[in-house]
């Protein structure tokens, strides 16, 4: 089975020593920026910052773009829409009686930028990260919620269960289907009603399947004496390193720069 | 109450499940899982527990560390009463359970993060983790997996895993419910090899329970339980020269006392029963 989001890519690159903390901060901050910009002089900036983190981290291209595949149907779509309906000033050219206008082709440019970018500074994060790491990061940055009764402990531990669950469930499913195909079953229909119905005999045995298991796992981890955040030690310690401090800094830099070249030189 | 190098006592112990959450396949609303169930079992002794499918093994085992409280009478381990809230933690840290399925045990994304499991839940320091992990990666032989993903081994590997993360919680005993059940040939007697090599080194008392008849013929005691009760205890010698009994249990012979069994129609009579292959060709070639 393969999935290609949250599959941890090991390598000794300054990305991969970072602090898992450091990383995710660094990813939410380079998400809410690329969501926030407007001016071409900013998107230039976002995609230059981004690309020298992909330089540093080592990831294959390859990696890139397979994370890539699942949205660029929707990045064709979005574009193809733009170009034709997009009305703008400066016509460029015409196919048949469609005016493909200037503007529609800076809209269409910037709109795969911000999706591209989006899922690179994603996947750079897990990529980089193992899912414990991410995990134990989250829980660090949610930690101070706890005043408010958020229980960052538990839902740290359901997400690295979860993850730990994945490839199980995958192969679940597909010894599901190949039991089910074996009595008959056809998974291959073009039809697509025809094929979402086709997989309910497949959900239905994985979500009990499921629900065993998580009761199995429950009795399995009592009985290891788990109760909960209180009084647990850490085996892996978060450290925060002088390479993180580097991250940190050239983010905050990067965010200033742009702000300042808003406010002050107005591009 | 107790004798002084009892483990592990059971008082007339019945157990029956809410009709809500019913159990190991029981039907009824009010069929007790396990009914007056008697017996000790020594620091460091190696036993058995045979049944079939829905005797009540299961429940046997988990009434063993206080995640089942008895309906009525009452479980002491090492001396502390299973219904005192008190001693949960230090019941649970003291016997240590191994399961059927291999894959829902296993709480962490890589070998050494799951053995540091339990540590963590006890809350031992760090600095002390790392030689724990070391020592029970080694005993159950995964020391060179230690930074692989759980999903990559095998479902042998993930038992012995299982194992070594009960090990370095440091337990006095071991349960195994029905351990080696998911497992193939060699996976299961890797597995009982280590059990064994912890009874005889480490001291550490085994609870094996299984219907695998086979795993059971070098255990001190054994016992049969049937429909929630224990209709049998011995030695596997005497256990398994009542050839009634254990099939009357729903349970098979092992494959060499049943060869034996047979031989023995045709007039050759061993002694003892015998239960290895090593004592059967002793035997025959004493014959011979």
């Amino acid at each position: 089975m393969r999935i290609s989001l949250g599959r941890y890519i090991p390598g000794k690159s300054l990305f991969h020593k970072a602090d898992p903390r450091s990383k995710i901060i660094w990813t939410i901050v380079m998400m809410v920026f690329i969501l926030l910009c407007t001016t071409r002089w900013q998107y230039l900036m976002a995609t230059v910052f981004v690309m020298i983190v992909f330089l540093i981290s080592g990831i294959p291209l390859k990696y890139i773009l397979k994370s890539l595949r699942p949205v660029a149907v929707l990045m064709i779509i979005t574009t193809v829409f733009n170009l034709v309906f997009y009305k703008g000033t400066t016509v460029l050219f015409a196919i048949g009686s469609f005016n493909v206008y200037r503007e529609a082709l800076f809209l269409s440019i910037k709109m795969i930028l911000r999706i591209f970018m989006l899922i690179v500074s994603a996947s750079l994060l897990t990529y980089t990260t193992t899912s414990v790491a991410i995990t134990d990061g989250i829980e660090y940055l949610l930690r101070p919620l706890a005043i408010i009764k958020f229980p960052a402990h538990e839902i740290a531990m359901m997400m690295s269960i979860a993850l730990r669950f994945i490839p199980m469930f995958a192969d679940e499913t597909d010894k599901i289907i190949k039991a089910q195909s074996s009595r008959g079953a056809e998974f291959d229909s073009k039809n697509v009603f025809k094929k979402i119905k086709s997989y309910v005999p497949v959900l239905i045995p994985l979500f009990v399947g499921a629900f065993k298991s998580a009761e199995d796992m429950s009795v399995a981890m009592e009985s290891r004496c788990y109760r909960g955040g209180k009084g647990r030690t850490k085996f892996k310690v978060l450290k925060f390193t002088k390479y993180d401090l580097i991250l940190l800094i050239i983010t905050a830099v990067f965010c200033t720069g742009v702000i300042l070249m808003k406010t002050v030189f107005k591009i | 109450m107790m004798e002084a190098n009892n483990f592990i006592e059971f008082h007339n112990v019945s157990f029956r499940y809410d009709s809500a959450d019913s159990g190991d396949g029981e039907d009824g609303e009010n069929v007790f899982a396990v009914s007056g169930i008697d017996f000790t079992v020594k620091q460091g002794e190696f036993v058995g527990i045979l049944g079939r499918n829905g005797s009540g093994k299961s429940t046997l085992a988990k009434l063993m560390n206080a995640l089942l409280i008895p309906t009525s009478g009452d479980v002491y381990v090492n001396g502390m009463n299973t219904r005192d809230a008190s001693w949960l933690w230090e019941i649970r840290k003291s016997v240590g359970m191994i399961f059927q399925n291999p894959d829902n045990q296993i709480v962490a994304s890589t070998v050494e993060d799951d053995v540091a499991f339990g540590l963590e839940n006890l809350g031992v320091p760090r600095e002390e983790m790392e030689p724990r992990i070391n020592d029970a990666l080694s005993v159950v032989g995964l020391a060179d997996r230690r930074l692989k993903e759980p999903h990559y081994l095998s479902g042998g590997q993930k038992q012995r895993l299982a194992i070594a993360g009960i090990l370095a919680m440091r337990p006095s005993c071991i349960v195994l419910d029905e351990s080696t059940a998911m497992l193939d040939p060699k996976g299961r007697d890797r597995i009982i090899s280590i059990v064994r090599e912890l009874n005889l080194r480490e001291k550490i008392t085994i609870i094996l329970i299984t219907h695998h008849m086979d795993e059971v013929v070098d255990c001190d005691r054994l016992f049969i339980i049937d429909k929630g009760r224990i209709i049998k205890s011995g030695t596997p010698g005497e256990i398994f020269s009542d050839e009634e009994t254990v099939v009357g249990a729903g349970l098979e012979l092992p494959p060499v006392c049943e060869l034996f069994q047979r031989l023995g129609l045709l007039g050759l009579r061993p002694g003892e029963t015998v239960l290895t292959k090593e004592a059967g060709v002793e035997f025959l070639t004493g014959v011979r």
